[in-house]
């Protein structure tokens, strides 16, 4: 069965939310950026009214400001965005359940069974765009295709407010004539590789046989041979995100530190970590830790614990297996890092017979209760005193 | 030391006392099988000073002796032998033995024999004896529950508890099942006091290994710190695991307010077509799976976003309360596996406590295990 898969781009998201918020940004040269007072501060984002001036994204500021003295400077605010985010997905929800968030302000939908819905996916794609802007008030450019390379493909072509049907008929007119760059999957690194072979073109990449791409990229080659033909099997995941979670903490000893103190630096991160991913309520089974020595070469390990966990005790468990199998303990350290990764949403929990995990599972709860309300040095376990606190008493 | 025998037999015994060779150790000897022909048979042994095997068979002895061989390279060799007699001797110098086959012969060094740690002799007397099969068949049925997570050893190993009445309690629990067995041993001393000893896994596994298809009468002897079997060839030799096992009789809840009574089989295979959609990061550790309780009927259900979803219904007798429970389908499915009983009979006690499954015929096995609350 043909797929019906639509890509919807946030046109100049960050700086969109802001003249969403205050009707008297529209229509002017916004700017968003890093903190404004640190010199070094960049751009992170700007209006389509700024992007005309040349302005982009990474730009100092001051350089920005020669361009357009006249523009509105807005610092950044993450949580604002994610909340825009949300909002968006959720409209996005109300076609179809397969909703796959690709990065904070683009996101594919696979409305392939929800066709009855519509006259045709033009239409959809119509009534999603009038939704998100009247709803949200941030306007989008969508690609519409049957697969997602080329929708992602389709919504590129068309920047503000864009709604693109491009077909598996249209590569070879409209997809092979572009530079390699615009392949989707194309990175400078890739893009610099194939112009050495002499490929400047999608379509010079076409008349690359599959066996010499897959010797010079492995199985990368593989999805440039099948992308450079617009083919795509790839499903829109609803739980894509969910999958690469991963969550980490690192500190740099203020001297090269050895046994108790790498000891301590571990519990610490691990007590953070643990924090967030209840927090997050997320579960995690693998632990990963980080060790830079006094030559400053780095040293990782990770280890893959019993089941699926949120205690700060298992993860400090597993650090301290993996410090204690890989490292000896006169070693100096530099740098400590630990994470915790394979993260997925906490939806059931598995009961202990003998109630152990239940008691430090509330534990934890009443830890971190303290700790929000009374700041992260109001508790601390006996065994990080050792070492040195990631933030001390000011 | 001269020897014949059959590849076959040596590659036999070889196997069974490989498992207790050492494998990283700064220790050279235990990396070795420690041979001695005498009589008319050939010894072999193995120790990594955890575990020690010791298996004997016939052979035809022509000159008797002792050596200690590198057990890797003995073992590749023996399994890449021809099916055929073979003549073992050591040489002259006393620091290699020589290996003959067909027109071909093979030199392997030896090490000193003298450094072969010897055994604490002082546990050599048995206290129990006990049916090879019933143990092996116990074994199986309790080892299901052991916990392979090291930094709690006690769980790694099966509680043997030697009761008042002259009976053997083995329960083996990873926090999240526990399997408890009744065994009846003949005792070979009168006045054994109760005693409660953690035998690791691993040896019972060995145990279970050897003696899964032999039947004998196996002596069983222990102390504080040690444990062996002794059967008519084989002897295996254990430290214990060191620790305090959980009090397991107060978890098992007392008032049942739903009880099944079902086909073994039936189960069985609905489990395993639920279990198919194990989500990809869940794969060899189960999924879950909601078991709804509807009059006589059991509906299974398993869902998965990336495979879909099974919904099983088998109907069962049934005493008690409706009701809706969620488990890991591993749990469940390891358990049928084992049961040895044509009907099952499961006892529920809430959506959040303990189920029961028991034989339906037999009081002697019990496998309990925690639900799944669901968020």
């Amino acid at each position: 069965m043909e797929r019906w898969i639509l890509l919807a781009d946030m046109n100049s998201f960050f700086a969109s939310v802001h003249q969403a918020l205050d009707p008297g940004l529209k229509g002017k040269p916004v700017l968003v950026t890093g903190n404004p007072s640190l010199r070094k501060g960049i751009i992170l984002a700007s209006s389509y009214e700024a992007k005309k001036f040349g302005v982009k994204t990474g730009m100092p500021i001051w350089e920005a400001k020669r361009l357009i003295p006249h523009a509105i400077l807005i610092q950044g605010k993450y949580d604002l965005y994610v909340k825009y985010s949300k909002k968006i997905l959720t409209i996005m929800g109300e076609f179809t359940p397969l909703v796959e968030p690709f990065s904070i302000d683009e996101a594919f939908l696979d409305i392939t069974g929800c066709q009855g819905l519509w006259d045709s996916p033009i239409e959809a794609a119509h009534d999603l765009k009038e939704k998100i802007k009247n709803r949200v008030g941030i306007m989008c450019s969508v690609g519409i295709s049957t697969n997602k390379l080329l929708a992602k493909m389709a919504a590129e072509m068309e920047k503000p407010d864009g709604l693109t049907l491009l077909l598996p008929g249209d590569v070879k007119n409209r997809i092979w004539p572009l530079p390699v760059r615009k392949l989707f999957g194309v990175g400078p690194r890739i893009e610099r590789r194939l112009h050495r072979m002499g490929v400047y073109t999608i379509g010079d990449l076409v008349e690359y046989p599959i066996h010499s791409l897959k010797k010079e990229f492995g199985i990368n080659g593989m999805t440039l041979y099948y992308s450079a033909r617009g083919i795509d099997h790839s499903p829109v995941d609803p739980n894509s995100l969910d999958k690469a979670k991963s969550m980490g903490h690192q500190l740099t000893l203020s001297q090269d530190a050895q046994g108790g103190k790498i000891r301590a630096a571990i519990i610490q991160l691990s007590e953070k970590i643990g924090r967030r991913v209840r927090y997050g309520n997320y579960v995690g089974r693998r632990v990963g830790l980080v060790l830079r020595d006094k030559d400053l070469i780095f040293n990782s390990w990770t280890r893959v614990l019993p089941d699926y966990t949120d205690l700060t005790q298992d993860i400090i468990h597993g650090a301290m297996d993996l410090l204690n199998r890989h490292w000896s303990l006169w070693k100096p350290v530099r740098l400590v890092g630990v994470n915790f990764s394979d993260l997925i949403p906490k939806e059931w929990e598995q009961q202990d017979i003998f109630g152990e995990r239940r008691r430090l599972g509330r534990l934890a709860k009443v830890c971190d209760k303290i700790w929000d309300k009374y700041g992260e040095n109001s508790l601390t376990r006996g065994s990080s005193l050792v070492g040195e606190r990631i933030s001390k008493y000011e | 030391m001269l020897i014949k025998c059959h590849q076959e037999e040596l590659l036999k015994a070889v196997n069974i006392v490989s498992r207790a060779v050492a494998t990283s150790t700064p220790i050279p000897i235990l990396t070795g099988i420690f041979i001695t022909a005498e009589d008319s048979s050939l010894t072999l042994e193995a120790t990594d000073m955890e575990i020690r095997i010791r298996h004997r068979f016939s052979v035809q002895v022509l000159e008797e002796g002792k050596v200690v061989i590198p057990a890797k390279h003995f073992t590749d060799l023996v399994k890449k032998l021809p099916g055929t007699t073979i003549e073992i001797g050591t040489l002259e110098d006393d620091t290699s033995i020589y290996i003959k086959y067909e027109k071909s012969q093979v030199k392997l060094l030896s090490y000193e024999i003298d450094e072969f740690p010897e055994i604490n002799e002082e546990l050599t007397k048995p206290l129990l004896s006990m049916d090879s099969e019933l143990l092996s068949e116990s074994i199986r049925q309790v080892s299901i529950a052991t916990s392979r997570d090291e930094s709690r050893p006690v769980f790694t190993g099966t509680l043997f508890n030697l009761e008042d009445d002259g009976s053997i309690t083995m329960v083996a629990t990873d926090s999240h099942r526990l399997a408890v067995k009744k065994i009846q041993p003949t005792l070979l001393e009168e006045d054994i006091s109760s005693l409660e000893i953690i035998i690791p896994s691993k040896v019972l596994g060995e145990v279970g290994r050897i003696w899964g298809d032999i039947k004998e009468d196996l002596h069983i002897g222990f102390s504080e710190s040690h444990v062996f079997f002794k059967g008519k060839d084989t002897f295996i030799y254990s430290r214990l695991i060191d620790g305090v096992f959980p009090n397991y009789k107060d978890v098992i809840p007392e008032e049942i307010k739903t009880q099944l009574l079902i086909s073994t089989d039936l189960l069985y295979e609905s489990l395993g077509r639920a279990s198919l959609m194990s989500r990809g990061e869940f794969k060899g550790r189960g999924s879950i799976i909601k078991i709804k309780l509807e009059g006589n009927n059991i509906h299974i259900h398993s869902f998965s976003s990336e495979i879909g979803e099974v919904n099983e219904t088998i109907t069962s007798d049934k005493d008690g309360e409706d009701m809706e429970i969620a488990f890991n389908v591993k749990y469940m499915l390891d358990v049928f596996k084992v049961l040895n009983s044509e009907k099952a009979k499961i006892e529920f006690s809430g959506s959040l406590s303990p189920a029961l499954v028991k034989p339906s015929e037999s009081n002697s096995y019990l496998y309990l295990v925690l639900p799944i609350r669901i968020q």
